[in-house]
């Protein structure tokens, strides 16, 4: 056996997500080493020039790092909640993470700084000015973000199995990248307020990550990363018609990015002041996100069809019912069918339906993947799940639901709160009651009431946390 | 059994293919960027440096790129050697403030030796500045601020002594055309 053939990953092995053999299978892949390399040069970058900043101002660049990670560590959530169905390895997500922050943002910023320099001789002041940041930041960094879900690929072909799964990595690699560059934003911040000031970093936070963090990096490099993995996908297709869909796919990132640095309608902030720009960035910032949820969205209905169709194929309500099967469909409905057992049996049915719901993912995609020998591997632990499940008398964990009065009601009372936060109280209330009068009549329970309390609790933080910034402030 | 050798390649040059587009862009840029000489400005129209900020520049200057940055108002121009680096901002103290600002900022420069006192000039449009004069080891040069309306502009000339003295009068010629708009 040669040492090219050592080093190929194999074969994926039924029920398992592993890539690579062993330690020097990985080490013998060409990718493994060039990303390595290519990390090792983006950090080194990031050190000479950040170096001297974060010296300056060890105590701000400290609560950058902390804000940015419990900002990304939400981002991280809602994308393995986007990709609960077929969860990706965490190392590949640590791998896009690293490529987006070190990477891509290190050679963004060579590129960025000599291509401004570029307009500066073959333009005027003025339009550098307005148009510099519009050019440079879509032009330079969406190519080096896209080269990184390239990599994510050379890495690890084999964990491209739909095109959700492109989005999924290329949001990671977006996502490293915004908070490194959100750190990064902080550290100049910080210099330019001339001391170690942590309300320079508080600014930042607000502006680039609570403002303009949805509609950022993230959700770019989310539209690449669909256009990748298209290419990747679909053999079938000619050359150009993949590497036009990849091509596509990235004008359209290029063109959401071009538009949120764009100067475009800033003469409305000229007659409306700081409510015309707030304005302005709300309609450009909803318009990038609205296109990427309506793509989202067909990305995710292909990726359940693809989990459904095996399951359905079985006919068996032992593995999965119809009921279980539509509520595997998105978070909202794998929610309340966890919510349905909770308020049947407490958070041990609650725990038992997710175990069943994962089992029954992981058995439609080994089948998918593998075929007769993905569902040998898998059933093992979906008949464990099963029978979790029917111990404790559930027979179908569907997600159907009454819709109540009362849990409407509490839904409006949530945003009480915003008003006052004694009022947590009513849909706290709601929730306990509407919950212990199912359980006493043995009836399913309205999840409006449990949207309604988290909901309240979140308002509920926000003030409590606006309290403490404005004392912080005070003093 | 070649088609592990063939995956290998196949991944290899696929890893030449990212690694060539993450340095073509990293060096490549920046190489096109130096192949590109600076551009020499107009010293009879007045550039706009700042989006309420002008300035005539002396004749034969160019403006160094790489120093430059429009959307934070700052423009560095050079003539025959000597650096002029010109920068507006959101100033909410006073004149004086901004004078003393920089001046903290020439006495940290090694090899500053001897700074005057700052001296009231006025630009040609009527705005009211502060300069000082400081030497160092075989360089000299200047700065000027400007305060009005809330924005204070700074120009900063510096250079070894031969090139300030021989280009001093169009350099403090260009420094009085600055001109502040007012904000609306």
């Amino acid at each position: 056996m040669s040492v090219e053939q050592a080093a190929t990953p194999p074969p994926p092995t039924p029920g398992s997500r592993r890539v690579f053999g062993s330690w020097s299978a990985a080490a013998r892949w060409p990718a493994v080493w060039f990303f390595i390399a290519l990390s090792i040069a983006g950090i080194v970058i990031l050190g000479i020039a950040f170096g001297p900043a974060i010296a300056e101002a060890p105590g701000a660049f400290v609560l950058a790092v902390v804000l940015f990670a419990i900002h990304g560590a939400v981002f991280v959530t809602i994308i393995r909640a986007v990709d609960w169905l077929e969860p990706e390895p965490r190392w590949l997500f640590a791998a896009a993470l690293i490529w987006g922050g070190f990477v891509a943002s290190a050679n963004a910023l060579r590129a960025n700084t000599a291509l401004e320099s570029i307009l500066v001789k073959m333009t005027s002041l003025g339009f550098v000015r307005d148009w510099a940041a519009a050019i440079e930041g879509p032009t330079d960094e969406e190519i080096l973000k896209t080269l990184g879900i390239v990599m994510i690929v050379l890495l690890a072909r084999r964990q491209i199995n739909s095109v959700l799964d492109g989005v999924v990595y290329g949001a990671f690699v977006g996502l490293g990248f915004q908070e490194i560059e959100n750190i990064t934003y902080s550290l100049n911040a910080v210099a330019a307020a001339g001391d170690d000031s942590l309300s320079a970093v508080l600014q930042v936070f607000v502006v680039r990550g609570l403002l303009a963090g949805l509609w950022s990096h993230t959700v770019y490099s989310a539209i690449a990363g669909a256009g990748v993995a298209y290419a990747v996908l679909h053999r079938e297709r000619s050359w150009f018609n993949r590497i036009g869909v990849a091509l596509g796919a990235l004008a359209l990132a290029w063109l959401m990015h071009f538009l949120w640095n764009s100067p475009a309608a800033a003469s409305l902030t000229d007659y409306a002041g700081s409510y015309g720009t707030l304005l302005v960035l709300l309609i450009k910032g909803l318009l990038i996100l609205g296109t990427f949820l309506v793509l989202l969205h067909f990305f995710r209905k292909d990726e359940y069809e693809g989990v459904a169709g095996p399951l359905e194929s079985l006919h068996n309500p032992w593995i999965a019912t119809h009921n279980e099967i539509v509520a595997l469909r998105g978070w909202r409905s794998r929610g309340r069918a966890r919510w349905n057992a909770y308020v049947y049996g407490g958070m041990r049915a609650y725990g038992r339906v997710r175990q069943l719901q994962r089992a029954q993912a992981d058995l439609a995609v080994d089948m998918r993947d593998n075929g007769p020998a993905g569902y040998q591997a898998r059933m093992p632990e979906l008949q464990r799940a099963r029978y979790g499940v029917h111990e404790l008398g559930i027979t179908d964990a569907d997600a159907l639901h009454p819709t109540t009065t009362s849990g409407m009601i509490s839904f409006i009372l949530a945003f009480a709160v915003l008003i006052n936060p004694i009022f947590l109280i009513l849909p706290l209330g709601f929730l306990v009651f509407g919950v212990a009068r199912a359980r006493s009549r043995r009836q399913r329970a309205d999840p409006r009431l449990r949207t309604a309390a988290i909901l309240a609790l979140v308002f509920a933080l926000a003030y409590l946390v606006s309290v403490i910034a404005r004392s912080a402030a005070l003093v | 059994m070649g088609g592990g050798g063939s995956a290998w390649r196949r991944n290899l040059v696929g890893c030449i293919v990212v690694a060539a587009g993450v340095l073509g862009l990293s060096l490549g840029v920046p190489a096109i960027d130096r192949a590109i000489p600076d551009a020499t400005v107009s010293s009879t129209n007045p550039l706009e440096f700042a989006d309420n900020a002008s300035v005539v520049p002396p004749p034969d200057a160019t403006v160094v790129s790489d120093q430059t940055s429009p959307d934070q108002g700052v423009v560095t121009m050079a003539v025959d050697g000597v650096r002029y680096r010109l920068s507006a901002e959101s100033f909410p103290g006073t004149l004086q403030q901004l004078a003393d600002r920089i001046r903290g900022v020439v006495q940290n420069v090694a090899g500053i030796q001897a700074i005057s006192p700052d001296q009231p000039v006025t630009s040609n449009s009527g705005i009211p500045g502060l300069q000082a004069t400081y030497v160092g080891e075989n360089r000299t040069g200047w700065y000027t601020v400007y305060l009005s309306d809330g924005t204070g502009v700074t120009a900063v000339v510096d250079g070894n002594d031969a090139g300030v003295t021989e280009h001093r009068d169009e350099l403090e010629a260009s420094v009085r055309t600055v001109v502040i708009d007012r904000t609306t």
